[in-house]
């Protein structure tokens, strides 16, 4: 059973091809982790998975149904989008960005934000505004938001790329944690994560995909090397995967 | 709680002080012996003449502090004005045809009809040229006002030259450009109420759609707003609004920036209580200045779009200042 | 109509304005906007707006009805000391109504009718709008405010000697050949000029006094530039201003070849007689004839 799936992407943009042929299929739980050199694609799969950019042909099915004939309401039900950059333009306080949050489903409870906000740990900053936040916050900020419907299917644009490693792990682990009961994709920047973490890898190249399978699989691909243009050293230590680029 | 008590005593107290300012200050006591419908020539001055002038510029005030919470939230940009958009242009247009052009119709009538129709005009044009040229936006519809505006205005100081005559003379056009509030009879005041209850009603319709923009266009639209339609939606209903106010005060400068600026100060950037106490606000410096236009230079008065704008200008260049610093 | 004529009369008589007190009916014009207009008895505090009207209630012998005025009107002297009610930037509603006038004239001129005519009516003042666009609407105006203010006779009396002195003028000039004409009334910033127009009262003061338009065709914007006056060449370039200014505008290059210049006829005019729709319009006429036609028959 699939939950995420596509049909034959592509996406141009005045002449550049930035995805070129994408076809994967995604169940309903589990985790998966994107990841590739700059400019492969990654963030662009992402937000066209999550219906924010439509694709120039081909086509993303949520379910059984066409992601672009659906309502905007309905769509962020089922999908949650965590983007890399995130500034509103506003500066809010952190009650009502959770509130704004968990208003779009519109299914506000008083308990929701509440519940959010004791969740990520957040109840000490609720007065507080988004300017004065840490980057770690920010990231509980964000997630809060983007989890306070709870959607089915999580796709997550390098959250904690900012962060330092301790907070790196703290979000990664979070999203993670869902996988266990729901979808979550999310693009990796650090490949020693991404191969501890995840249950499986796509690996994206020129705006197609290069490789995907189980974590495990992956790792040992040379395609992994190719994609990136260099030579891996492989360490495994127990569950810990380690990725060495040997010198060119 | 107790800040919309604050807001609205302050409003009340600008109110009062309103209606008794002017060439003669009248005293409390007189307003009241004017409700009470004493027939002397200066109480039926007062009823008939200076408290609808009060309200109508106290709505003006809402519908320019509603039209600007608007705009601010549609373009998240706290320096758009709701007269980027060529509105004021075709209300100018609109208004100097009526001034100018023999229609037959009353001219009470005619000019805030018109303006309004020169208003809404302008702003649906700018939306279909920015589409047709491709720019959806928020930077490419600003361009194109500006060059809408551009045009309205010249067609403006033709007919102003080729039209004025004895009988119409260019100041009277050029008084309502720089701002004026129209004195509606109560009658009409009814309606102008009606109408910003009505512009009230629609810009909260917005409200939760401007929150959920103001997180930026790709946290929108994965939070599930039409980013697209909602904006066209939210420009088209920020300048009827703007018309409104346009129709009944001519063109008033810097209250529809300023207005959402200083609410923010007390409720913050979330639009549903940002919109009504940006109206509040709003109201409250239009009345002001209203009477500052009335009673500062007797016998004249003073074109209260100068007064907004020698005030509001120099607020402007504050926050472009802070913004371009921060 | 019997006990309303006695209330009347008596209310005109306690103001101690008794010599006047003629028409004690309300009286009912029609003004220039085509607004019935009612005066429930002859004003006694009248505002004129502008010049022109105040020089016309003077004139119908009311100086001393007249309780406000606006900043421009310079004549006759012995209201100058009247309060103003306007003046550059618009009129005041407040600084009228406080002058507890029974009667305001306004021309729409600047923004007068636009500011006062809609108040002045929700507040129960009655308001005349009076337009001058030619000799004829100012003798019909005369008429009127002497009907209105009671004493029509010297309506009458004024329009129909103003009437007399036109009709010998015109008799003067009948068969002369009219010679072509430009007024300059103003001076723009920019190099334009500001010419007299046709269908206007100062239009219709040159056609009169036996002139032509040398710009005809040309005249529906009052901005010309001065390559277009050269071009028509006028026979007469009459200057509405002082002497010196007049001097300083032909003096430069360009306006020294003119026609009218060598021919010694550029002509400073008044401004107060030929720019003011008034009584005294005649006598700019009569001027006027002199320095077009100046071998004319003499009366």
């Amino acid at each position: 059973m699939t939950v995420l799936s596509a049909d034959d992407l592509f996406l141009r943009r005045g002449g550049a091809g930035l995805l070129s042929g994408i076809s994967l299929s995604l169940g309903p739980t589990g985790s998966v982790a994107v990841v590739g050199p700059n400019g492969a694609g990654k963030s662009t799969l992402l937000k066209v998975l999550a219906g924010i950019v439509p694709p120039t042909t081909g086509q993303v099915r949520i379910g059984d149904r066409d992601l672009s004939r659906l309502s905007g309401a309905v769509r962020a039900r089922q999908i949650g989008y965590l983007p890399q950059y995130f500034e509103p333009h506003w500066d809010l306080t952190i009650a009502d960005l959770v509130r704004l949050g968990a208003e779009r489903a519109g299914r506000l409870t008083k308990g929701t934000v509440e519940e959010m906000m004791a969740r990520f740990e957040l109840a000490p900053l609720r007065g507080r505004r988004w300017s004065t936040l840490s980057g770690g916050e920010r990231a509980r900020v964000l997630l809060a938001m983007v989890l306070a419907v709870d959607p089915p299917a999580l796709l997550a644009d390098e959250p904690a790329a900012s962060l330092d490693i301790r907070h790196r792990i703290d979000v990664v682990r979070s999203l993670v944690r869902r996988a266990t009961d729901r979808l979550c994709v999310v693009v990796m920047h650090d490949l020693d994560l991404a191969f501890r973490f995840f249950d499986s890898v796509i690996v994206m190249d020129r705006g197609s995909i290069a490789a995907t399978g189980h974590a495990q699989d992956i790792f040992d691909d040379a395609r992994l090397d190719a994609a990136f243009g260099v030579r891996f050293e492989r360490l495994k230590m127990g569950h810990y995967f380690l990725l060495r680029p040997a010198c060119l | 709680m107790k800040l919309w008590l604050v807001l609205a005593l302050i409003l009340a107290g600008a109110l009062a002080l309103a209606a008794c300012a002017g060439h003669e200050w009248a005293s409390p006591f007189d307003l009241v012996r004017a409700l009470a419908g004493d027939a002397d020539m200066r109480s039926r001055l007062l009823l008939e003449w200076r408290m609808p002038r009060v309200l109508a510029a106290a709505l003006v005030g809402v519908l320019l502090g509603l039209g600007g919470a608007v705009f601010q939230g549609v373009f998240r940009n706290p320096l758009a004005e709701p007269y980027l958009l060529g509105s004021a242009g075709g209300a100018a247009l609109g208004a100097t045809i009526a001034l100018l052009v023999p229609l037959g119709a009353t001219q009470s009538l005619l000019l805030p009809l018109l303006a309004f129709a020169g208003a809404w005009g302008a702003t649906v044009f700018v939306i279909g040229v920015s589409r047709v040229a491709g720019a959806v936006d928020a930077a490419g519809m600003l361009l194109a006002g500006v060059a809408v505006a551009a045009i309205l205005g010249a067609l403006r100081s033709f007919l102003m030259l080729a039209l004025s005559d004895d009988a119409v003379s260019l100041q009277v056009v050029l008084s309502w450009v720089l701002g004026g509030v129209q004195t509606p009879t109560w009658a009409v005041l009814g309606l102008f109420a009606m109408i910003s209850i009505a512009c009230f009603g629609l810009t909260m319709l917005l409200a939760g759609g401007l929150d959920v923009l103001g997180l930026g266009e790709t946290m929108a639209i994965g939070f599930g707003l039409e980013v697209k339609r909602f904006v066209a939606w939210a420009v088209l209903a920020g300048s009827v609004v703007v018309a409104a106010a346009v129709a009944f005060g001519g063109l008033v400068a810097f209250v529809g920036l300023a207005a959402p600026h200083i609410a923010r100060w007390f409720v913050g950037p979330m639009h549903r209580p940002l919109l009504p106490a940006s109206a509040l606000v709003g109201a409250c410096i239009v009345t002001i200045a209203d009477a500052i236009a009335r009673a500062a230079l007797p016998p004249a008065e003073i074109p209260l779009g100068l007064i907004t704008a020698v005030a509001g200008g120099p607020f402007f260049i504050l926050l472009l200042a802070h913004r371009l610093r921060t | 109509m019997q006990t309303s004529f006695g209330l009347v009369v008596l209310t005109a008589a306690c103001a101690l304005n008794l010599n006047s007190v003629a028409a004690a009916e309300p009286i009912t014009v029609r003004d220039a906007f085509d607004r019935a207009v009612t005066v429930p008895a002859p004003p006694q505090r009248i505002v004129t707006i502008f010049a022109s009207n105040t020089e016309m209630v003077a004139a119908l012998g009311l100086a001393d009805r007249i309780v406000g005025i606006e900043a421009y009107t310079r004549y006759p002297p012995e209201i100058l000391d009247r309060p103003l009610v306007g003046g550059r930037l618009g009129f005041s509603v407040d600084a009228v109504v406080g002058l507890r006038p029974d009667l305001v004239v306004v021309t729409p001129a600047r923004q007068a009718a636009h500011q006062l005519v809609d108040p002045m009516e929700r507040i129960g003042i009655p308001v005349i709008v009076l337009m001058q666009r030619n000799m004829a609407e100012i003798f019909a105006n005369i008429r009127l405010l002497g009907r209105v203010a009671g004493v029509p006779e010297q309506g009458d009396q004024l329009a129909g000697r103003l009437e007399a002195r036109l009709a010998s003028t015109m008799q003067r000039v009948r068969d002369r050949t009219p010679p072509r004409v430009v007024m300059i009334t103003g001076r723009l910033g920019n190099g334009l000029l500001l010419v007299a127009r046709p269908a206007t009262y100062t239009g219709d003061a040159i056609e009169l006094a036996g002139g032509r338009f040398a710009l005809e065709g040309r005249g529906a914007i009052a901005q010309v530039s001065p390559e277009a006056i050269f071009s028509a060449d006028p026979d007469v370039l009459l200057y509405a201003g002082s002497p010196a200014d007049r001097d300083a505008l032909i003096e430069r290059p360009g306006w020294s070849e003119m026609r009218a210049v060598t021919a010694k006829r550029a002509y400073a005019v008044s401004r107060t007689e030929l720019l003011i729709p008034g009584p005294r319009t005649i006598d700019g006429i009569e001027h006027l004839a002199a320095l077009l036609h100046p071998m004319a028959p003499k009366q």
